[in-house]
């Protein structure tokens, strides 16, 4: 072996280590298929729930935020247990701190409807789902960094996605403002975590064969 | 080959076993015991005897806690060990850069 070749091999193995110290390698397939099913029965459960004030909507969504947040976490703790490692790892650490201030900042807006006047569900319902699909793709793209495949992608889709509805309420067009707030919040976060989590499923498969 | 670039290598870091600990814990701020183990599929006394000649050389801190009545050892790169991987690192680099300029 030639001494370029040797140095090449170490540069390559640090760097192999390196990436695998601080990537996160946790399954990520089921916890998007909870999110997807708790977010489109969301949908669904909200019209019979009668949720017709910005409030109400700010409190049944952030509600379904936190289950889907426990319930992913106790998915993560499953694998963590399942494979003889700590649950609080480096890598998790950082996922926790990607996603921290847009957890905070959309938690805050979602609460200031709570606690505040809240108003009607018509405009603030559609602002907040503007708000939270825009933050929520924020911290997955952040979140990306530490993750092997898929997450930025998503986070992109999400920043998409609430950029598209803000100009669809833009006038002339108007079109999303007649929209039910709840239908899309269950149609944007079930339908792209679905994708995402189809998505993840098989690479995850694929990845683990090779 | 340059032999000045080779000298330059750090021959404590410049092991396989302790190239590898270096690798991770540059990569995150601290990492435990049998994480270390468990990655590099190290045996304990290979890890440990690794880990207690960076320690000596002053690259690694090694901390004893406890975590569910269990004890926990943890260790993590210290200042002086950051610098000397990257000062590593950037032999490593030059010693490609001036092979490649040969060619």
């Amino acid at each position: 072996m030639s001494s370029n070749n040797w140095a090449e091999e170490n540069l390559q193995v640090i760097r192999t280590l390196m990436e695998r110290a601080a990537v996160y390698r946790r399954k990520m397939a089921p916890m998007m298929f909870v999110a997807a099913g708790l977010g489109t029965l969301g949908g669904f459960t909200a019209k019979y729930a009668g949720i017709d004030t910005a409030k109400e909507f700010s409190l049944y969504w952030g509600s379904i935020a936190c289950v889907i947040l426990l319930v992913s976490g106790y998915i993560v703790r499953g694998q963590a247990i399942g494979s003889g490692e700590e649950f609080w790892t480096a890598p998790t650490k950082r996922i926790f701190q990607a996603f921290l201030p847009v957890f905070v900042i959309g938690g805050a807006l979602g609460l200031g409807y709570v606690l505040g006047p809240g108003g009607l569900l018509h405009v603030n319902g559609h602002l907040l789902c503007i708000a939270w699909c825009c933050l929520y793709g924020l911290g997955l793209h952040s979140a990306g960094f530490f993750v092997a495949k898929g997450i930025r992608r998503l986070g992109m889709f999400f920043i998409v996605a609430g950029l598209l509805m803000g100009f669809l309420a833009t006038k002339p067009v108007e079109a999303f403002l007649r929209m039910d707030p709840n239908f899309i919040m269950g149609a944007v976060f079930g339908g792209l975590h679905l994708m995402s989590g189809m998505y993840l499923f098989y690479t995850e498969q694929r990845d683990e064969a090779a | 080959m340059n032999p000045e670039a080779f000298l330059k290598l750090d021959r404590t870091i410049h092991e396989k076993g302790r190239m590898a600990i270096m690798s991770l814990l540059a990569a995150t701020p601290e990492l435990s015991f049998t994480e270390l183990r468990d990655t590099l599929k190290l045996t304990d006394g290979n890890l440990t005897t690794h880990i207690k000649k960076l320690q000596q050389a002053g690259y690694v801190g090694v901390t004893k806690s406890y975590s569910k009545n269990r004890p926990l050892t943890t260790c993590s790169l210290t200042k002086e060990g950051r610098k000397a991987f990257e000062e590593y690192l950037k032999v490593l680099e030059e010693i490609v850069q001036g092979h490649q300029k040969e060619k």
